[in-house]
């Protein structure tokens, strides 16, 4: 039998969090299935839960600060409409109303998403994209950690025991016309990404942030593909190659599964949609077109 | 009157108030748990059972086997193919197969014990294909089975299709199948048992009580009336809750343990250890002559019951039946086979095979219009049935046809929606029809049902009736039909509904049957009351040959409108005489079965007619798609309850679009929500009802049915869509991202 605590502070919840098999909740979306799943199968529970849901602080959205901060309790329905968000980071937005239904995205928290460490987790691909580092702490300690170093494999974080997210630093660097999140799911809502790609593209294609998301054991940048697009003209043919790079890079990491008949040509169709949509909307907005 | 109003549905406040008590929910209450042991692997020998580990556990109060069955094994909704061991004896046919079931004083205990008992099976060879199954030699699902894995073989055959194909100006061939689809009802099957005075009391989730007490019976070596089965509140069927399912575990512990026990599946074990639609594999070859008149459809169909017969034979026969489509085809040849396999068993689920054939037939309409370059909608049309038509098995549909009605309907949306269907750079649009014909009840058989109404001597009436209601609305259908035909308010009406101690078999709801055969006999019945209270009348106003008539609760007398005497008035009086004012009334639908060679003959007494059209919407990059218009017209006969009907139109179509775009059933990836994709209300195209009602002589006050005409052109229509829209025939279902970007690549290659 587990115990269940809500603490009212941080230094409370992260005092029990020190406790051993002590497991953070934030919005509880992912981690209830988890427990019917151990319940089901007669297996042991975390001996401590703590509800970090109740914290104010970790629902912070601190975005004109230096860095811009955003609190780990923060929830996708809350990203989804936000206006500093919309405006700034509108791949965050994209990517949180694919999130689950709104039911789900009402209780659901980027820091939870992140934590999860679900290669297919929408949240991870923009953030990553955005060059974010989460924003660590424990009892005694804090420290920043990028995300690609946080997730060390499917379902796997590197927290330490007694840690937990406290929120993530954003890049404010890529200007916000030049982003684009794309998705498939099997469904309209409440579908599970087969695969998602956020890029964030600059007038001179001079920095290009390539993404590609449930593809991968733990999320990344496609250096391989950011490098093919850096500095070059931009074309419907850059685009396509680009999009093929990606693909090419899934199947030299993960090989040939089954489920690459699919996969394959769909990394590289979308691939290439995410960078022609994000380009256009650089140029329509005035600042494109410099490369 | 109240038919034809869209009265509020009975026990609808009480559901939005959370109040209603389903099935699944009676296994809160107080009492033994029970849980299921069940098969991981499939065939195989029992080689033992130990339930040592699982009694040695706290809580667990007993462990039954096969052992423990007193009466009949094999039990089964079909009286000639009852194969279905609930407690397997010697062999596990298919994975998921309930081997032991264990007792404890909790949930947790019982599951824990259930996780103990030692199982020591034997693997044997199977076979999981329905072609592999019925060739020489495979591994015999049932070795007792005289046909071997052959189930059971429907054909037809009208007039010469192969003489006629070779005389067609265009000849087109299709190949088609369909996904095992699972039902995921809201409420999973859950219910509780009892034993009292020598009787076991079996409240659960079902939509056929009658039937359940019938095989409960064989299952316990007991007399029907020894069994008391009342159906719970049932949320939802889909014909998922036709076969038994909880209730022979719940009967049988109740039975040896003289104590309630209870018992509900997870989703998990709901998706693993209930029925699915059976999967089809469809070869359809059609001849038009240059105008698009079809002139003969040859099919051949097989389709996988799985390691049980369920409902088998009626899929076959009913899929055969139906396999021609809503059409005037002069030449028909069908066979249908069903096998057996050591798969997951399937059975009933909303069309009976019809939603399944329905995706060839339509196919087969849209490749002739291609062929001749005629509007898909025109070739249709052209052939639709209409009164004075025969269909495939031979029947003269004299009247109540209403298919071109449907067609007309749709007309105006369709041709707005070819307007919307230019495919862009980014998204491809199409177009696409469905159209269905469906009998209503079973198929070549006697399938009566009864009901019966008293007048109480407070005024109220009740209405006593077998028929399930599993959230589909026939208890507010039936009360309005009472209630039309005594002349009084619905509110006066009170309700006994699926009891076998109180009601009597309707049959069950299932093959859209409860509107047109209960719903016939409810007529009945107050005509047969209305005939008792106006003979008592007579004798009580000593006017032997008065011609009086029921309103509003008052017998009058046309001759003389000033006089008049109270129903419950009455009924008091028949009281103090001995009698009782109740009367029953039957219905049978007038039928011939289907000859044993040909096929031919008079399945059904009525049919529904339905034609829906889509626009659905697909992204060239990853073939996702979506459905943004569907319009669906149903001739529903009359529609008793407008609002009832459109609520199941809907319904219908968002069921349909699942099988069309995403569900499929595959063992051991998908007993659970995550894996097995139902659509979501986001999911959800505008969908435009529209009702049609051409009257069907002998329905109550001409009402066909529509609970599974709802569904059955829906799929078609998308997957005709899907097609107009990637450019090349899409047939196999569901169309899923993977096989819609294929596609689009197949096309983007050859252009």
């Amino acid at each position: 039998v587990s115990r269940f605590f809500k603490p009212q502070s941080l230094e409370e919840a992260l005092e029990a969090m020190t406790s051993p098999g002590a497991r953070a909740l934030a919005g509880g979306t992912d981690m209830m299935i988890q427990l019917r799943e151990l319940k089901q199968h007669g297996k042991p529970l975390p001996e401590l839960i703590v509800d970090l849901s109740g914290l104010s602080g970790l629902a912070r959205l601190d975005l004109d600060d230096s860095p811009p901060f955003l609190g780990a309790g923060v929830s996708f329905r809350t990203l989804e409409s936000h206006a500093t968000v919309l405006e700034r980071w509108p791949i965050l937005s994209q990517a949180a109303v694919t999130v689950g239904s709104v039911q789900v995205r009402q209780s659901a928290t980027i820091g939870g998403n992140i934590a999860n460490a679900s290669p297919a987790a929408d949240g991870m691909s923009a953030l990553t994209a955005l060059g974010a580092k989460a924003l660590v702490a424990s009892l005694n300690n804090r420290r920043t950690v990028p995300l690609p170093d946080l997730i060390t494999a499917p379902g796997k974080n590197s927290l330490q025991p007694g840690e937990v997210i406290l929120g993530f630093e954003l890049d404010p660097a890529p200007p916000a016309s030049g982003q684009c999140f794309v998705k498939v799911g099997r469904r309209q809502a409440v579908a599970i990404a087969r695969l998602n790609v956020a890029v964030a593209l600059d007038e001179n294609l001079s920095d290009p942030r390539f993404v590609l998301g449930a593809c991968f054991p733990s999320p990344r940048r496609q250096k391989e593909v950011e490098d093919l697009i850096r500095g070059e003209k931009p074309s419907p043919g850059l685009w396509k190659a680009a999009g093929e790079k990606a693909a090419d890079a899934f199947v030299d990491t993960c090989g040939w599964r089954s489920s690459a008949a699919y996969k394959v040509p769909a990394i590289a169709r979308m691939s290439a949609l995410a960078l022609k949509r994000a380009w256009a909307g650089l140029e329509s907005s005035g600042q494109g077109g410099a490369a | 009157m109240s038919v034809g109003k869209s009265i509020h549905r009975l026990g609808a406040v009480a559901r939005v108030r959370g109040e209603t008590r389903f099935g699944f929910d009676l296994a809160d209450r107080p009492g033994l748990f029970l849980a299921c042991v069940r098969a991981v692997s499939a065939p195989a020998r029992i080689k033992d059972i130990d339930p040592g580990p699982a009694l040695a556990l706290p809580g667990v109060v007993r462990v039954f086997t096969a052992a423990d069955v007193p009466g009949q094994h094999n039990l089964g909704i079909i009286p000639v193919t009852k194969d279905q061991e609930f407690l397997a004896r010697d062999l596990v046919r298919h994975v998921g197969q309930t081997v032991a079931l264990v007792a404890g004083q909790t949930r947790e205990a019982a599951l824990a014990g259930a996780r103990k008992v030692r199982l020591d099976m034997e693997a044997l060879p199977g076979v999981h294909d329905p072609w592999e199954a019925l060739k020489e030699g495979a591994p015999l699902v049932h070795a007792d089975h005289p046909g071997g894995n052959l189930l059971k073989e429907t054909n037809i055959v009208k007039g010469d299709a192969d003489a006629a194909l070779t005389k067609a100006a265009v000849v087109v061939k299709g190949e088609y199948t369909t996904s095992r689809i699972e039902h995921a009802a809201l409420e999973m099957e859950g219910g509780r048992a009892d034993y009292k005075d020598g009787r076991v009391l079996v409240w659960a989730c079902t939509q056929n009580p009658h039937y359940d007490q019938a095989d409960l019976a064989l299952f316990l070596g007991l007399e029907p009336d020894k069994i008391r089965v009342v159906q719970a509140e049932t949320g939802g069927g889909f014909g998922g809750k036709l076969d038994i399912s909880v209730q022979p575990y719940l009967a049988l512990a109740a039975w040896h343990l003289k104590q309630p026990v209870s018992m509900c599946y997870t989703r998990e074990e709901s998706m693993l250890a209930t029925g699915k639609r059976h999967p089809f594999w469809m070869s359809y070859t059609t001849g038009a002559d240059e105008a698009g008149r079809v002139l003969a459809q040859k099919i051949e169909l097989l389709a996988d019951t799985g390691a049980f017969a369920s409902y088998g034979l009626a899929v076959c026969g009913r899929a055969a039946v139906h396999g021609a489509g809503p059409y005037d085809i002069p030449n028909v040849q069908v066979s249908c086979r069903m096998a057996y396999t050591h798969n997951q068993w399937n059975g009933a689920m909303r069309g009976f095979g019809v939603p399944q054939v329905a995706l060839a037939h339509e196919g087969q309409m849209d490749a002739v219009a291609r062929e001749l370059g005629i509007d898909p909608f025109e070739v249709r049309l052209k052939n639709a049935l209409r009164n004075g038509s025969r269909t495939a098995t031979g029947q003269l549909l004299k009247s109540g046809v209403g298919l071109v009605q449907c067609l007309e309907k749709i007309r105006p949306l369709y041709e707005q929606y070819k307007t919307r269907a230019q495919s862009g750079e980014e998204t491809l649009r199409g177009v696409g029809l469905g159209a269905m014909f469906y009998g209503i009840g079973n198929t070549g058989v006697s399938n009566p049902a009864h009901a019966d109404l008293s007048w109480g001597e407070d005024g109220r009436v009740k209405l006593f009736t077998g028929a399930a209601d599993i959230g589909q609305g026939s208890d507010t259908i039936l009360v309005q039909l009472a209630a039309s035909r005594l002349n009084i308010n619905p509110e006066m009406i009170d309700l006994c509904r699926g009891d076998t101690d109180c009601t009597k078999n309707a049959g069950a709801t299932s093959a859209s049957r409860q509107t047109y055969i209960s719903g016939n006999a409810v007529l009945a019945a107050a005509d047969s009351l209305e005939a008792l209270l106006i003979e008592e009348a007579r004798h009580m106003l000593g006017k032997r040959h008065a011609d009086l008539h029921l309103d509003n609760g008052v017998i009058l007398d046309r001759d003389d409108p000033g006089s008049g005497i109270e129903a419950h008035e009455v009924a008091a009086s028949l009281k103090d005489k001995g009698k009782s004012a109740k009367a029953g009334g039957s219905f049978d639908p007038n039928f011939s079965a289907l000859d044993p060679e040909t096929g031919q003959g008079k399945p059904y007494a009525a049919y529904a007619f339905a034609a829906q059209c889509a626009l659905v919407e697909v992204d060239r990059a990853s073939g996702m798609s979506r459905v943004k218009e569907l319009a669906a017209a149903h001739d529903v006969g009359r529609a008793i309850n407008r609002r009832s009907v459109i609520g199941q139109i809907c319904g219908g179509v968002m069921m349909g679009l699942g099988m069309a775009l995403m569900e499929e059933y595959k063992p051991g990836w998908t007993e659970n929500l995550e894996n097995y994709h139902l659509p979501t209300c986001p999911d959800a195209p505008r969908i435009t009802p529209l009702i049609v009602e051409e009257p069907e002589e002998t329905g109550p006050y001409g009402a066909k049915g529509v609970g599974e005409p709802a569904l059955i052109p829906t799929a078609p229509a998308i997957a005709g869509a899907m097609s107009d829209a990637i450019g090349i025939p899409m047939r196999e279902l569901p169309i899923s991202l993977e096989r819609t970007l294929e596609a689009i690549m197949k096309k983007e290659e050859e252009s």
